[in-house]
């Protein structure tokens, strides 16, 4: 019993809870639909124009203006004058204070004594020249042994032909000297024979000359020789007349054969001189063969005669490398000198320039007129060439620079006025219109005199046309929308129902005309009068429900 | 009459005793209950989380928008780079090298790989090609983001003075057609037409509207930055949430043309040698919404368009926006902790990606918690049914705690 109570009190109790919080969906379901549903705002496509402008922004320049320019390393002790004051040339506008440190000009004039010194040094070194005989004797002796490799492969290509010659000088001659050598042994022979012979008369001449002069020993006279022509008596056989006849006949046979060994020295000095030239053809011939099988293979001379060539050309480089070695170690020692006399040149200028504006103690105006855009105050470091400030000439006239495309720039003319958005000037001209230097197909340099109360530096805007189409239907250009299938319009449709309007949005395609970036000129169908969709909470799809709000409610409510 | 005072008061700390015993034994035998209740208060609200962080991203699912009556779908591609800045965010970002920044010309080869891929997914058969250095058929955008300040003169006044309100404002610089890619909600004017009309237009944020001009209704009004005077012609809102607050949409926010950040730098605005060229700038961000008839092709396209780029590459970061909530893609993204941003800390990310980097975090943060609520469910469930078994097994259990409690009090009493 107790049970059921406590689960009837458990099942009372959660239905009183589903109650309740079914109460509380139905009391605030309108609250947590609208907060589901995107708001938008609405408007109607009007008629309207679009304009179109074409603006640029360039800087003020005043022409005559004078620059005064800053000291390097120099502080301000006190500025005399400031801006918009008038000043005449030579009047003080700034006070420097003395230089204290003159550590930069110190070392300045070490840098300076130190390239001089070095310019002296070198001035004083020894010229050195490169001695070429080595490169030069290096390409003779590759020229010589080209040449050697050349006359190898030469002599390899006709190796066969050479053989071949050799060969039949050998097989000419080889039968030639050995008849020549028989000629050479007959006639040695010969000779041999008749020395023999005219040894042996000789012999037998010397047995009669010791008979005889036993004979003479004796007192036999001797027989004197008979004229020519006179028939001697026939000597007595054993007598000293038959010994001299056999003297007699003996000599006059050694005569005879002294007359032919002569011939037969002569045959054989001939015989041996053909037999020499012979074997010296065959020994050349022979020589050659030796020679020419000798000699490597024409593949072998190419690549000698290559190699040479290489070598040649190596030889040839390495002087032409050489020279033009020596010509660049030349030309840099040349330039090394005359860089360090400019640097002389530049130091000597730098220590007369930081000597005259360490004594420097005001700068001056150099012009007359007014004091403009000066920015420096006491205890400001200067720097070179920093402008310090402007003096601008009464009665100054400015000019500013556009930078145009030439798509627009094609519609001025010089003398043209541009209109300007700015209280103090009264006109900008066009005087001239060029090329841009950056972009000189597309882009059109306007310059621009101005006319008025301008400052030079002063950002001024012109604008170069303005052009009003009138278009039927015109929009915010955030009500236009565009995707895959083209650009397209959210209408809005309202239908009443039963728990209230009821606002669903369609896509209607549309054309865009023209768009000046805030606004569009769209035509399509059924626009005219519609409810366009011009802001939405969030992107929005075909058939979306949506909810209509105030623009100026949720302004108020932002604020 | 001490020891009655005594006795009563000792009966009633007893007495208090065995009621805070049996307050603590139901306390413990209904914590299944409050377990349940507690896992779905978790579960709810990390839903409800979900749903309010994903519902501020307006942005993420652009693909849809932009294939909505037709039959090709879209894929949202987006790829960030880095590059240089000379002096912070005050200066644009400059190209640094191939492979991890992005210039103009890379734009255009990136275009064109990405045109050739889709003519020839045409189902026409005819390549469209690029017109005029644009995409045919698909779309994309690219932006670069700096810091300037901005200055707003206003009109003389009865005094003839005239006042100069100032703020330093991020400036997005963009081209293509940024707005099907960023879903603005429109206080007034439009958005930079993708045709240029005027390089000089600006499109500002709320924040910056209210801070300069008191007022939203402010098309045509005129404001300075980089010394150049632009017209305004519309007004965002950006901020719908916490996480856009985070990131840096509720500070004051300019769009400027592309094409006029590359004029003011060439000019020498940034300090840099007049004659810089486009080549110097980076691009920041390339989005592309591209065709894409199989799931994921459209990924390893733009990769393949990329100059230079490697999938090891820490300087350059390919996501696809699409699908980019999905439980997969959170996982990937979250999971090693802190890996991701150690990656890519060189990339100076917008505003755009540091917010579904956020928004991704938290829903991270909510996965992990609805799964923590269902276990706790699950656990309450189950021991809800483990003790109503126990309970038809054995006689109340918590009567019996109950009785013996009382049981123990008649005992004292007795003694």
């Amino acid at each position: 019993m107790a049970n059921f109570k406590k689960n009837r009190k458990w099942v009372i109790r959660a239905a009183v809870a589903f109650v309740l919080i079914l109460g509380l969906l139905t009391f605030f379901s309108n609250t947590i639909m609208n907060a589901t549903i995107p708001k938008v705002v609405v408007e109607s496509a009007y008629r309207g124009n679009l304009s179109y402008t074409n603006s640029q922004t360039g800087t003020a320049k005043a022409e005559g203006v004078t620059e005064v320019k800053g000291i390097e390393g120099r502080e301000i002790a006190s500025v005399v004058l400031s801006n918009y004051d008038r000043v005449s040339p030579g009047d003080v506008i700034l006070t420097l204070k003395p230089v204290t440190d003159t550590t930069a000009l110190d070392t300045l004039e070490e840098q300076l004594l130190a390239l001089q010194r070095e310019a002296e040094y070198a001035a004083r070194q020894p010229s050195t020249s490169v001695d070429y005989s080595v490169y030069l004797q290096a390409i003779v002796d590759a020229e010589a042994a080209l040449a050697q490799a050349n006359s190898t492969l030469s002599a390899a290509m006709n190796r066969e032909a050479t053989l071949t010659a050799a060969q039949g000088v050998i097989n000419a001659n080889s039968s030639t000297a050995i008849a020549q050598q028989a000629e050479v042994d007959a006639a040695s022979a010969s000779l041999e024979a008749i020395n023999v012979e005219i040894s042996q008369n000789q012999n037998q001449i010397s047995v009669l000359d010791d008979r005889i002069a036993v004979f003479t020993t004796l007192g036999t006279p001797t027989p004197s020789p008979a004229d020519p022509g006179v028939i001697t008596p026939t000597p007595v056989a054993g007598s000293i007349e038959e010994l001299c006849a056999q003297r007699q006949a003996l000599v006059e046979e050694n005569e005879i054969l002294q007359a032919n060994l002569a011939d037969a020295q002569a045959r054989l000095n001939n015989a041996a001189s053909q037999l020499a030239t012979t074997n010296t053809a065959i020994e050349n011939a022979n020589a050659t063969i030796e020679a020419a099988n000798s000699l490597p293979s024409v593949t072998s001379a190419q690549a000698a005669v290559n190699t040479a060539n290489s070598a040649l050309t190596a030889a040839r480089e390495a002087y032409t490398n050489i020279q033009i070695t020596t010509g660049i170690a030349a030309d840099q020692a040349q330039d090394s000198v005359e860089d360090r006399n400019e640097n002389i040149a530049e130091l000597t200028e730098q220590i007369a320039e930081l000597s005259e504006t360490m004594e420097a103690t005001e700068i001056r105006a150099t012009a007359a007129g007014y004091i403009y855009g000066m920015t420096t105050a006491v205890g400001d470091v200067l720097v070179k060439d920093q402008v310090l400030l402007q003096i601008i000439p009464d009665n100054v006239s400015c000019t500013v620079s556009f930078t145009f495309e030439e798509s627009v720039a094609s519609n001025f003319s010089i003398g043209m006025e541009l209109s300007v958005d700015s209280y103090w000037i009264d006109k900008v001209v066009i005087v001239s219109i060029k090329p841009d230097a950056s972009d000189p197909r597309n882009k059109r340099t306007v310059k621009c005199s101005i006319e008025g109360n301008v400052m030079p530096g002063e950002q001024i805007t012109v604008v170069a046309d303005r052009a009003n189409s009138d278009y039927d239907c015109v929009v915010p250009s955030s009500a236009v929308y565009e995707d895959n299938s083209g650009t397209f319009i959210y209408v809005v449709e309202q239908t009443s129902t039963v728990l209230g309007n009821k606002c669903i949005v369609h896509r209607v395609k549309v054309t865009v005309e023209a768009t000046d970036g805030a606004r569009t000129a769209i035509s399509g169908e059924n626009i005219e009068g519609a409810q366009i969709v011009v802001r939405s909470e969030k992107p929005l799809h075909d058939g979306d429900r949506v909810r209509l709000t105030d623009y100026s409610t949720t302004e108020d409510e932002r604020s | 009459m001490q020891l009655r005072f005594l006795d009563s008061i000792k009966s009633i700390v007893e007495k208090g005793s065995n009621e805070r015993k049996r307050s603590f034994f139901k306390f413990i035998l209904s914590v299944p209950f409050w377990v349940l209740v507690a896992s779905l208060v978790i579960g709810t609200f990390s839903v409800v989380n979900i749903f309010s962080i994903l519902g501020a991203r307006k942005d993420k699912s652009m693909n849809e928008y932009w294939q909505q009556g037709t039959d090709v779908r879209y894929r949202h591609m987006a790829v960030y780079a880095s590059g240089s800045r000379s002096f912070g965010l005050f200066s644009p970002l400059t190209y640094e090298e191939a492979g991890g920044s992005l210039c103009v010309s890379d734009i255009t080869t990136i275009r064109t790989a990405l045109q050739n891929v889709s003519d020839s997914s045409n189902t026409s058969g005819k390549g469209n090609g690029l017109k005029d250095g644009k995409p045919q058929g698909w779309e994309d955008c690219y932006s670069s983001i700096l810091s300037a300040n901005v200055i707003y003169s206003s009109d003389v006044n009865e005094d003839g003075i005239k006042t100069d309100l100032s703020s330093d404002t991020s400036v997005i610089a963009v081209s293509g057609n940024f707005r099907a890619f960023h879903p603005y909600e429109y206080l007034s004017g439009g958005f930079l037409p993708e045709d240029e009309v005027d390089k000089n237009q600006i499109v500002i944020n709320d924040v910056l509207a209210w801070t300069l001009f008191k007022s939203y209704d402010i098309v045509g009004s005129r404001i300075t930055i980089f010394n150049e005077e632009f017209v305004i012609v519309g007004v965002v809102s950006q901020s719908t949430g916490k996480i856009d607050e985070l990131v840096g949409n509720e500070d004051p926010q300019v769009f400027m043309y592309f094409s006029k950040l590359i004029d003011v730098y060439a000019g020498g605005f940034f300090g840099t040698s007049e004659g810089m060229s486009s080549s110097d700038l980076a691009i920041g961000c390339y989005e592309a919404m591209l065709p894409e008839e199989v799931s994921g092709v459209a990924n390893s396209d733009m990769i393949a368009a990329i100059p230079s780029y490697t999938v090891e590459n820490n300087n350059m970061y390919v996501i696809s926006c699409t699908g980019r909530y999905n439980l997969k893609n959170i996982w990937n993204q979250m999971i090693p902790f802190g890996a991701m941003e150690e990656k890519y800390a060189n990339i100076d990310f917008p505003s755009w990606e540091k917010a579904s980097q956020l928004t991704l975090q938290y829903l991270f943060y909510d996965c992990v918690a609805i799964l923590m609520a269902l276990v706790l469910m699950i656990s309450a469930i189950v021991s809800i049914i483990l003790r109503y078994h126990a309970r038809k097994a054995i006689p109340a259990l918590d009567t019996l705690v109950t009785e013996e409690i009382d049981e123990s009090e008649e005992n004292k009493k007795d003694f």
